[in-house]
C-alpha cells in the first residue's frame, strides 16, 4: 500500500460530503482546540476526520500517534470504528482510542515501579470498587477516634499535611463528600484543601497496609498523576508518542481525570482537542469538573489564536428536524444565553405540529399507558423500528416497567428495560461489555455455517487479545483461524431454528469460555481487573442469556432477543447520553420524577436538555393530572415559550 | 534507542545449563551488554562472535530468512545430538532503552512512540526501557527435521516471566510485525558473499523505489518506451528474426494459433524497467561503466556498506524533510527509517586495507553518535578495535567442556581509580594486545627496540602480530595481568629492578608481590609466605652497607612467576654492560663523554644516574659497573634518545655476538616466550 501525505490546504474529508466551516477549521487546527458541539452537531464524526487528516497530512508524522480519550466505553469503541472506516489500516493502527480508566491503569502498570516514596507499591495492585456505606462509617469512626494515634492513617496524614482536625470535623463529612474529595487533591503536594480530601488520603495510606493494595479507579489516577509528576521521563515519553490528543465530553471530565491530562500535556507540543457540550453538563455526582470548559481554556487556550488555540462553536444540529431545534434553540438560550443558535439541517416534516412535538396530557397513569400504546403502535405502523423510539425517565426505570408491561404485553409491544439489573449489571452496560459483546459475536457466528463478518470479528478480536494485528501477522493470525475453525466446526449449531431452553444457552457459553480461556478474558478490558466486576459480568451475560432462551422458541429468536431487536427501549435520561432515537418519550415530567430538581437546577435544566435533544424527527412528553409539576414551572414555561402543544390522551385514544 | 543488552538461553553455542525456563529462569542466562556506540566483539574463532551477530538476525533482521530460527539454532550439548532430546527451547531476549528521554531530545519522537505502550520502569526515578524476547521450540515429529514454533514478545516486567504462551497479559504479550520491524538489524557478512548480498540489495532498492517513488514523468517515459519499442520492432533483422522463430513456434504449437512469439530487447513497461535497476559505477570519462563485479574484493565490500548506509542516511533526511512540512516525491512509507538501525559486521577487516578500515569505522561512529543507529563488529584486527574505547569491547570465549559460550566486559580499573586513564590509554596504543598469543610488559621503548631483535637473534621469531609488546613503565601492572588472564593470553614482564634508586629494588618486590598474590594467589603456602615477606621489606631495616646476597634470591624468585628483572639497574645499563664496543661507538663528529675512565666522573655519573632518595650509587660502589655511567649518562640521558642509541648499537651486532654476550635475564626470558608460544601453539 503506497500512499503520499497530503498538503494540509489539499486534505478533504473523507467519507462526507463536507464539514461546517468551524468544524473543518477544528478539523485541522495545529493549536489547542476546544470545541463547543451540541446535541447532533456531529462529535464523533469530527474527530474521526480530524483524526484522519492528522494521519493523512504531515501533522502527525510517522511515527508517532493519536490519543483519544473517552469518557465512556462505547464512545471509546464509536470513535474507533468511525476512524477505522474512514482510514486504511496502518494510519487506523496510530489511533489510540480507550477510556480514561483504560489510559490511567496502563500507566500505573506499566510503571507502579517508579512510584516515589510515601506511595510506593512493593507489588502489583488489584483494583477495587467504589468505597461502600459500612466500609466508609468503619473508616470515620476509626479516623475520629484515632486522631492522635501515631502509626493510625489519619494521624499519618494529618502531621505529613501539617493540618488541625477535630473529631468533629471527621463527622461533619458525609460519604459523598468523602467520595468526591479525591477529585480536588494532589498526592505529590498533599495539597489537601478539606477534612474530606484529608480522610480520602489517610484511606489510600490505609489501602496501602493490604499486602496486595486495593486501589479505586480514581486513586489510580491520582497515582498516575504522581507518576508523571515524580518521573519527568515517563512523562517525556507520553509526549514524544504522542502529537496529538482527543477528549471527548470534556463537560463530564473528573477532577482526577483532568489533573493527570494537565500533568502530562501542559507546557508540551502535544497538540490537544477537547470536545464537549457544557450544556450536557449532569455528571456533576460522579465527580465531573465543575468549569472543565474554563479550566482547559485557561490552561490550555492561553496564548490565543495567534498560537492556533481556540475555542470554536459548533451550530448545526444534524440529528434533530427543524422544530425540533427550534425547541432546542429555546432550552439553550437559558442554559447558554451566549452560544449561537442551532441550525437545523434538515426541514421539519410536512405534519401536525402536535404530531412532531407535544406534551401528552393525560387524566391517570392508565389512560396514560393506553395512550402510549396507541402511540407507539402508530409509530411502529409508520415505519418506525421499535430500537428507534426510546422511553426515557428521570428514573426508577423498574417501576415503569413493571406499570407499562401489562398494556404493551396485551399489544404486543416488547418493552426492554435498559436499566434493569440482570444479575451483576445492567442491560445497556452488559451490550457495551467487550466480554458480552464477543459472546454474541460467538453465538451469531455458530448459527451462522459462513461465519462473514462475525467470523472477522471474533478473529479480530483473538488476534487483539494475542497482541496480534490481522492483515499483518499473517503466519500467526492464520494459526488462530485455525483454531477458530476447529472450535466452529464442532459447536456449529446447523439449525437456527430449532428449540432452545437457557441450559442450552449456558453450556455453550461454557464452551466458548473454555475456548479462549478465562484468564484471556479477564485481560480484555482493563475494568475486569476490578474485584468481582468480571465475574458479575460473565454471570450476567448468562443469567441473560438464559432469560432470553427460555422467552424464546428457538436458538435464532434467543439472540435476538437478547440483543433487542424489535423492542422498545426504556432507560433514564443519564444513560441516554450520546444516543438517539428517532422519537423520544419522555415520560413523567412531574415532581415525583423530577424532585430533586431544585436542588440544582442547572444540572435539571441540562438534564432536560440532554432528553430532549436526543430525538431525531418527534419529542413528546407526558404529565397525569393527578401528578403535581410545580418544581417544574421553568420548563414549563420554557415549553410554552416553544409553543409545545397539549395532546390529550383522550384524543389519541380516540384515533385508534 | 539503543539496545542494552542480549540475553540467550540454549541459542547456539549460548547454552543453558538446565533445562529451559518452565517457570523459571534457569541458573543465569549468557548477557552480553552493548555499547550505545560501537561494541567489538574479539575473541578466538569459535567462540561465538558470529552466532551472536545471528541471534541478532533472529529477533531484528531484514528479511524473513534472516529471522526464522532453525533446527541448528538449538543448542546441543558436546557429544550430544539434537534428537537425544524431544524437544528442545531456547529464548533470545533484547533490553531497549531510550537515552533521549533523558536529555529531551526530539529523536524520541521517532523512536518511543513504536514501543511506548509496552514500556516499563524498575525503579524510583528511572528511565522507561523495553524487553522484547524471542522463544522458540524445536520438537521431534513426523517431519524429518522435526517442527519449530516461534513466538516474538514484549516482557512487560522487570521480574522473571516463564517461557511459553503467556497466560497473564499484563506480563507478557505478542509482538506484533509492525512493532518488530521498528529495529532492524543490517548485516553485513565477512566479505566472501559479499557480491551476492550487493546484489541483493541493488534489487530489492529497485522495486522499494517501484512501490514508493511518486513519479513525476511516468506517462511521458511510458510513450518513449514505446516509441523505442516500436523503433527497434522495426528493424528488419529483428523482423527477420521473429518471423524464424514463429515459423518454428507455430509448427510445433498447432493447438493454439493465438500466441505470437516475439523477441523482446527492451523491457515491455515502466515497471520492468524500474525493476532492473543495476548499479554501475562510472570509472573514467573514457571507461565504461563498472559494475560491481568488476570491484576488487576490498572495494566491493566497502561499497556494500556504502549501498547499505546511504538509503538509511536518506531515509533519515526524508524524514527531516517531512517535519519541515515539505513534501518530497516518495510514499509515506518509503520516508520512514526505523526507529533503531543496528550495523552488524563480520570481520569488516577482511580484504580492507587499514587505511579503509579507519574510513568504515569513522562513518560507522559518526552514525552511531545519534540514537538511531547502533554498531556491531566481529574483529581480529587491531585497526579495528584500536579505534574504541576498551570498554566498548566484548571478549568471547567458548567453555570447550560444557560447549558454551560467554561473553564478558573487559576487566579494567574501575573509572574512579588512577590507573583507570593510564591503562586505558596504554592499551589503546597497543590494540594488538587483545589478539596476542602472548604478551610482554616492558618498562618502555627500550624493550620494545630491544626484546625482538634479541628473540631473533635466539631463534625465537616473537612477531609483533602475536607476540604483543607493550610499555608500561613498569606501573599498575595487575591492571594489565588481570585483562590479558581474561582474554586467555599467557604473559611475562620486564621490568627494571632499578637498584639504588628510589622507587627501585625493595621498592619493586613489594609492587610486585603485591599484584601477584592480588591477582593470582599460589596455592603453596611456601609461596605464599614468601609473597607476603617480600611485602614487608623496608630498606631501613635491611639497611647499609648494601648486600647483593639479599637481593639476587629475590630477583630469581619472581622469575616462576613470569616477572624478570633487568639487573642490577634497567635494560639499557644491562645492554650497555652486555655490549660495550657496540654501544659506544660514536656517531660520526661526536666526542662521547668527558673522562670516562676517571673514577670521580663516575661516581658523579652515578650519582646522578641513581639519585639520592634510595640506596643511592652505594650498591655500585666498587663493582664492574662502575666505568659504565658515563657512558650511561651520555647515551641515555642524552639527546639521542633510547630508542635511536639501541637501533644504532643493535645494528653492528651480528645474531652470533648477541647470543654470546645476551644478558642472561633476557636470554631466560625469551626461552620462557618460547616455551609459553609452544605449549599454546599446540
Amino acid at each position: 500500500m503506497s500512499t503520499a501525505l497530503i498538503p494540509p490546504t489539499d486534505w478533504k474529508p473523507v467519507g462526507i460530503p463536507g464539514l461546517e466551516p468551524d468544524a473543518l477549521k477544528a478539523v485541522k487546527a495545529t493549536g489547542n482546540t476546544l470545541v463547543t458541539a451540541g446535541p447532533g452537531a456531529g462529535k464523533t464524526e469530527l474527530l474521526g476526520q480530524r483524526g484522519v487528516f492528522l494521519l493523512q497530512t504531515p501533522a502527525c508524522i510517522y511515527p508517532r500517534r493519536v490519543l483519544a480519550i473517552s469518557y465512556k466505553r462505547d464512545a471509546a469503541r464509536n470513535l474507533r470504528e468511525r476512524f477505522q472506516k474512514r482510514c486504511d489500516k496502518e494510519q487506523a493502527r496510530r489511533l489510540d482510542s480507550m477510556t480514561f480508566d483504560a489510559f490511567a491503569k496502563q500507566i500505573l502498570d506499566r510503571f507502579w515501579r517508579a512510584l516515589p516514596d510515601p506511595w510506593k507499591l512493593s507489588g502489583p495492585y488489584k483494583v477495587s470498587g467504589f468505597v461502600s456505606r459500612p466500609q466508609f462509617l468503619d473508616f470515620q469512626r476509626s479516623c475520629a477516634a484515632n486522631i492522635n494515634t501515631v502509626g493510625h492513617p489519619i494521624n499519618w496524614v494529618i502531621t505529613l499535611a501539617r493540618k488541625g482536625l477535630t473529631s468533629a470535623d471527621i463527622y461533619a463529612v458525609n460519604q459523598d463528600k468523602f467520595n468526591l474529595s479525591i477529585q480536588d487533591l494532589e498526592l505529590s503536594s498533599m495539597h489537601t484543601p478539606s477534612a474530606a480530601a484529608l480522610m480520602h488520603i489517610a484511606y489510600i495510606r490505609q489501602a496501602y497496609t493490604n499486602a496486595i493494595v486495593p486501589l479505586t479507579f480514581q486513586m489510580i489516577g491520582r497515582l498516575a498523576q504522581l507518576l508523571i509528576e515524580s518521573n519527568p521521563r515517563i512523562r517525556a515519553a507520553i509526549v514524544a508518542t504522542y502529537s496529538h490528543v482527543f477528549l471527548d465530553e470534556m463537560q463530564d471530565t473528573t477532577g482526577v481525570q483532568y489533573g493527570l491530562l494537565r500533568s502530562i500535556f501542559l507546557g508540551s507540543d502535544t497538540v490537544l482537542t477537547a470536545v464537549g457540550d457544557d450544556k450536557q453538563r449532569i455528571m456533576g455526582w460522579a465527580g465531573a469538573h465543575t468549569n472543565g470548559f474554563g479550566a482547559f481554556a485557561s490552561d490550555f487556550l492561553a496564548a490565543g489564536a495567534a498560537a492556533g488555540q481556540e475555542h470554536i462553536t459548533l451550530s448545526i444540529n444534524y440529528r434533530s428536524n427543524e422544530r425540533i431545534v427550534g425547541i432546542l434553540n429555546i432550552l439553550k438560550a437559558n442554559i447558554a444565553p451566549h452560544e449561537p443558535d442551532f441550525r437545523a439541517a434538515r426541514p421539519t416534516p410536512p405534519l401536525p405540529a402536535e404530531q412532531i412535538c407535544s406534551l401528552i396530557y393525560s387524566p391517570n397513569e392508565t389512560a396514560e399507558a393506553e395512550a402510549l400504546v396507541v402511540l407507539i403502535n402508530s409509530l411502529l405502523s409508520s415505519g418506525t423500528s421499535a430500537r428507534e423510539i426510546g422511553l426515557l425517565v428521570r428514573q426508577r426505570t423498574v417501576d415503569i416497567e413493571e406499570r407499562l408491561k401489562p398494556f404493551f404485553e396485551n399489544a404486543g409491544i416488547r418493552l426492554r428495560n435498559e436499566d434493569r439489573d440482570v444479575g451483576g449489571a445492567s442491560i445497556q452496560d452488559l451490550m457495551t461489555e467487550p466480554y458480552a459483546q464477543l459472546i454474541t459475536e460467538c453465538l451469531d457466528l455458530l448459527m451462522r455455517k459462513r461465519g462473514g463478518g462475525a467470523w472477522a470479528r471474533v478473529l479480530e478480536n483473538m488476534a487483539d487479545m494475542d497482541g496480534l494485528i490481522d492483515g499483518e501477522d499473517e503466519e500467526p493470525v492464520a494459526k488462530l483461524a485455525a483454531r477458530l475453525d476447529a472450535f466452529h466446526s464442532s459447536n456449529f449449531i446447523a439449525d437456527a431454528d430449532k428449540a432452545i431452553a437457557g441450559g442450552d444457552a449456558v453450556e455453550l457459553i461454557d464452551r466458548i469460555d473454555a475456548f479462549f480461556g478465562i484468564p484471556i478474558l479477564k485481560a480484555m478490558a482493563p475494568q475486569y481487573q476490578q474485584g468481582d466486576f468480571f465475574d458479575n459480568i460473565r454471570k450476567a451475560t448468562r443469567a441473560f442469556m438464559a432469560e432470553c432462551a427460555d422467552h424464546s422458541s428457538t436458538w435464532r429468536a434467543s439472540l435476538a432477543r437478547y440483543r433487542g431487536d424489535d423492542q422498545v427501549p426504556l432507560l433514564t435520561i443519564t444513560k441516554s447520553k450520546g444516543l438517539e432515537y428517532d422519537s423520544v418519550i419522555l415520560l413523567g415530567l412531574d415532581d415525583d420524577q423530577w424532585w430533586s430538581f431544585a436542588n440544582n437546577p442547572q444540572e435539571g435544566h441540562s438534564t432536560f436538555f440532554v432528553a430532549a435533544s436526543r430525538a431525531k424527527e418527534r419529542l413528546f412528553m407526558t404529565l397525569c393530572a393527578d401528578k403535581k409539576f410545580g418544581k417544574l414551572k421553568e420548563i414549563y414555561a420554557l415549553l410554552e415559550r416553544a409553543g409545545v402543544s397539549m395532546l390529550n390522551s383522550e384524543t389519541i385514544l380516540k384515533q385508534a | 534507542m539503543k539496545i542494552a543488552n542480549i540475553q540467550l538461553w540454549g541459542f547456539r553455542c549460548f547454552g543453558a545449563a538446565v533445562p529451559l525456563p518452565t517457570d523459571q529462569h534457569p541458573a543465569a542466562p549468557i548477557k552480553i551488554d552493548f555499547d550505545d556506540g560501537i561494541t567489538a566483539l574479539i575473541g578466538r574463532n569459535g567462540s561465538g562472535k558470529s552466532a551472536l551477530l545471528t541471534a541478532l538476525q533472529r529477533l531484528f533482521g531484514e528479511t524473513r530468512d534472516e529471522r526464522s530460527i532453525r533446527q541448528e539454532d538449538f543448542f546441543v550439548a558436546p557429544g550430544q545430538t539434537l534428537e537425544a532430546q524431544a524437544q528442545r527451547s531456547l529464548i533470545i531476549e533484547a533490553v531497549v532503552i531510550f537515552p533521549e528521554l533523558e536529555t529531551g531530545s526530539k529523536e524520541a519522537e521517532k523512536t518511543v512512540p513504536p514501543g511506548f505502550r509496552h514500556m516499563i520502569v524498575d525503579s524510583v526515578g528511572k528511565t522507561p526501557f523495553a524487553r522484547i524476547r524471542l522463544e522458540a521450540t524445536w520438537q521431534q515429529s513426523g517431519a524429518l527435521d522435526g517442527t519449530i514454533e516461534e513466538n516474538i514478545y514484549w516482557i512487560l516486567t522487570d521480574q522473571a516471566v516463564p517461557f511459553g504462551p503467556p497466560e497473564d497479559l499484563s506480563l507478557k504479550r505478542r509482538m506484533s510485525q509492525a512493532d518488530r520491524a521498528s529495529i532492524i538489524v543490517r548485516y553485513i557478512p565477512a566479505s566472501r558473499d559479499v557480491t551476492t548480498l550487493t546484489k541483493l540489495t541493488v534489487k530489492s532498492l529497485g522495486r522499494s523505489l517501484m512501490q514508493s517513488v511518486v513519479w513525476q514523468n511516468k506517462a511521458k517515459i511510458s510513450t518513449l518506451l514505446k516509441e523505442a519499442g516500436a523503433a527497434l520492432d522495426a528493424e528488419e533483422s529483428l523482423l527477420q528474426i521473429n518471423k524464424a522463430i514463429n515459423t518454428c513456434w507455430s509448427a510445433l504449437n498447432t493447438a493454439d494459433t493465438q500466441t505470437s512469439a516475439r523477441l523482446s530487447i527492451l523491457p515491455p513497461d515502466f515497471q520492468q524497467i524500474v525493476r532492473a535497476a543495476s548499479v554501475n559505477l562510472d570509472p573514467s570519462p573514457i571507461g565504461r561503466a563498472m559494475a560491481i563485479e568488476d570491484l576488487s574484493d576490498g572495494q566491493r565490500s566497502l561499497f556494500h556498506f556504502a549501498l547499505v548506509k546511504s538509503p538509511l542516511e536518506f531515509k533519515l533526511s526524508l524524514e527531516v524533510e517531512v517535519s519541515k512540512g515539505n513534501n518530497p516525491p516518495f510514499s509515506q512509507e518509503f520516508m520512514r527509517a526505523p526507529a533503531l538501525t543496528l550495523f552488524a559486521f563480520e570481520e569488516p577487516e577482511n580484504h580492507l586495507a587499514p587505511y579503509f578500515l579507519s574510513r568504515l569505522m569513522t562513518e560507522l561512529q559518526t552514525l552511531t553518535g545519534g540514537q538511531r543507529v547502533q554498531g556491531l563488529v566481529t574483529s581480529h584486527s587491531p585497526a579495528i578495535v584500536g579505534r574504541l574505547a576498551p570498554e566498548a569491547l566484548r571478549h568471547m570465549r567458548l567453555r570447550t567442556e560444557t560447549g558454551i559460550s560467554y561473553g564478558s566486559k573487559l576487566k579494567l580499573p574501575d573509572e574512579r581509580d588512577e590507573a583507570a586513564k593510564f591503562v586505558r590509554e596504554a592499551v589503546r596504543a597497543h590494540p594488538e594486545i587483545y589478539f596476542a598469543r602472548h604478551a610482554i610488559f616492558g618498562e618502555g621503548a627500550s624493550e620494545e627496540i630491544v626484546l625482538p631483535r634479541i628473540a631473533d637473534a635466539l631463534d625465537v621469531p616473537v612477531d609483533r602480530s602475536f607476540v604483543a609488546i607493550v610499555p608500561i613503565g613498569g606501573r599498575y601492572i595487575e591492571h594489565f595481568w588481570r585483562l590479558v588472564t581474561q582474554l586467555g593470553i599467557p604473559h611475562t614482564t620486564l621490568m627494571d629492578l632499578d637498584l639504588g634508586r628510589s622507587s627501585g629494588d625493595l621498592a619493586q618486590f613489594k609492587a610486585v608481590a603485591k599484584a601477584v598474590s592480588d591477582l593470582n594467589p599460589p596455592a603453596d603456602p611456601v609461596l605464599a609466605t614468601d609473597l607476603a615477606n617480600a611485602q614487608t621489606l623496608v630498606r631501613n631495616a635491611w639497611g647499609a652497607p648494601w648486600d647483593t646476597a639479599k637481593i639476587e634470591p629475590w630477583v630469581k624468585f619472581f622469575e616462576q612467576f613470569g616477572v624478570f628483572f633487568s639487573d642490577p639497574l634497567d635494560l639499557d645499563m644491562a645492554m650497555l654492560a652486555a655490549f660495550p664496543d657496540a654501544y659506544r661507538k660514536l656517531l660520526p663528529g661526536a666526542s662521547g663523554p668527558q673522562n670516562p675512565g676517571d673514577a670521580t666522573r663516575q661516581a658523579e655519573a652515578a650519582a646522578v644516574v641513581l639519585g639520592s632518595s634510595g640506596f643511592g650509587s652505594a650498591p655500585y660502589l666498587g663493582s664492574t659497573l662502575m666505568p659504565h655511567f658515563p657512558w650511561y649518562s651520555y647515551l641515555f640521558l642524552g639527546k639521542r634518545g633510547k630508542p635511536a642509541v639501541h637501533l644504532a648499537a643493535l645494528s653492528e651486532l651480528t645474531d652470533a655476538q648477541i647470543k654470546a654476550s645476551c644478558p642472561p635475564v633476557l636470554q631466560r626470558l625469551i626461552s620462557r616466550v618460547r616455551d609459553q608460544l609452544e605449549r599454546g601453539g599446540a
